[in-house]
C-alpha cells in the first residue's frame, strides 16, 4: 500500500497500515466491524474499507475512531504510543526558507529566538502539569 | 484548522500561538517540555491563514508522532544534519498523507481535479503540499511496483485508472 506506509523506526509492532491498527484495536475491544461502524456513525462497509486499505479515514473520522477505539490518533496514523516520551529539548520546526533544505542554517538571532520561547513554554507546560497517562 | 487543534487536544498536545519571527519565516515549532508535554507553538501570522496554518500544523503534529531524532537547532554537526533530514522527511510524509489521503486524492482526480491550484482548494492545503504528495507517491510507486511515473502521469485522464490502482 502506498498510503500509510510508514517509515517509522520506533512501531513497536509490525502494523503497517492505518487499516492494520483499525482491526487491532477494534478486535482488542472484542468489537465487530458493525459495533464499530455504529459507534463512530458509518457503514459496515465504510469500516471494513479501511481495514482493507481501500479507503482511508478523513481528520474527523481519525479523532472519532481513535476516540472509540481508546487510542491516540498518533497511535492510529503512525503506530505512536500516545505516553512514548523522546528527549526534552529537541525541537523541530517549519521555517520557509529550509523547506527545500531542512538543515539549511538559521540566524544566530533566531536561534536564540528559539530557545527563549521554549523557556518560557517550559514554564507554562511545568504550571499546568505532566502529561497525563 | 479545527480538525487538527481537535486531534492536539486528544493526543494531548499543548498548542500555543506566539509571534515567533519578525522576519514572517518561522511558522511553527515542536518540542517536549522537561515534564513529556509534547508543545506545538504556531506563528500568530496563521490566524489568518487558514491553509498554510493547516500544514504547518499538520506537520508539527507529525513531528510529534514520528519524534525528531535530533535537534533540529543544531546543523553544524553533518551527523546531525542527517538525522535532520531523516526527521523532516518521515514528518513530512506523514502530514501530507494526513492532510490528502491517497484515495481521497485519487477520487478528486477521477472528478477531473487536474491541476495544483483546484486539488489545493479541494483540500485546504498549499499548493506546495500537493506537489510533496505527488512527490512521495512517485517514489512510492518506484519504490514498491518499479513504476517510473510523472506527475503529470498521475493526473492523465488516459493513466488514471491503471496508476491509481496501483496507489491506492
Amino acid at each position: 500500500m502506498v498510503s500509510w506506509v510508514l517509515q517509522n523506526s520506533r512501531m513497536v509492532n509490525v502494523m503497517v497500515t492505518i487499516g492494520d491498527r483499525i482491526r487491532h484495536y477494534r478486535r482488542r475491544l472484542n468489537l465487530t466491524q458493525k459495533e464499530l461502524a455504529q459507534k463512530v456513525g458509518v457503514s459496515t462497509g465504510t469500516i471494513g474499507m479501511y481495514e482493507t486499505n481501500k479507503r482511508e479515514p478523513d481528520l474527523q473520522m481519525l479523532r472519532r475512531l481513535a476516540e472509540v477505539l481508546e487510542v491516540t490518533v498518533g497511535e492510529l496514523v503512525a503506530g505512536a504510543e500516545g505516553g512514548e516520551s523522546h528527549a526534552a529539548g529537541k525541537v523541530a520546526f517549519h521555517h520557509t526558507d529550509r523547506r527545500h533544505d531542512p538543515s539549511a542554517p538559521i540566524r544566530d538571532s533566531l536561534r536564540e529566538r528559539i530557545r527563549k520561547i521554549q523557556e518560557e513554554l517550559y514554564r507554562i507546560a511545568d504550571e499546568l502539569g505532566d502529561v497525563d497517562p | 484548522m479545527q480538525d487538527l487543534l481537535s486531534i492536539c487536544e486528544r493526543d494531548n498536545v499543548l498548542v500555543f500561538w506566539r509571534h515567533l519571527d519578525p522576519d514572517g519565516k518561522l511558522l511553527g515549532m515542536y518540542f517536549r517540555s522537561p515534564g513529556g508535554r509534547p508543545i506545538i507553538v504556531l506563528d500568530e501570522s496563521l490566524t489568518h491563514r487558514t491553509r498554510l496554518a493547516r500544514c504547518v500544523l499538520a506537520e508539527e503534529l507529525a513531528h510529534y508522532w514520528t519524534a525528531p531524532t535530533a535537534d533540529h537547532l543544531n546543523h553544524d554537526d553533518p551527523l546531525n544534519k542527517q538525522a535532520i533530514w531523516k526527521d523532516e522527511s518521515r514528518a513530512g510524509r506523514l502530514a501530507a498523507n494526513l492532510l490528502i489521503p491517497t484515495t481521497h486524492l485519487a477520487a478528486a482526480v477521477k472528478r477531473g481535479l487536474f491541476s495544483a491550484h483546484e486539488l489545493a482548494d479541494e483540500f485546504n492545503v498549499e499548493e506546495w503540499m500537493i506537489w510533496r504528495k505527488f512527490h512521495i507517491l512517485r517514489q512510492d510507486l518506484r519504490e514498491q511496483h518499479k513504476l517510473r511515473v510523472s506527475t503529470g502521469d498521475l493526473l492523465s485522464p488516459l493513466l488514471v485508472d491503471v496508476l491509481w490502482g496501483y496507489a491506492v
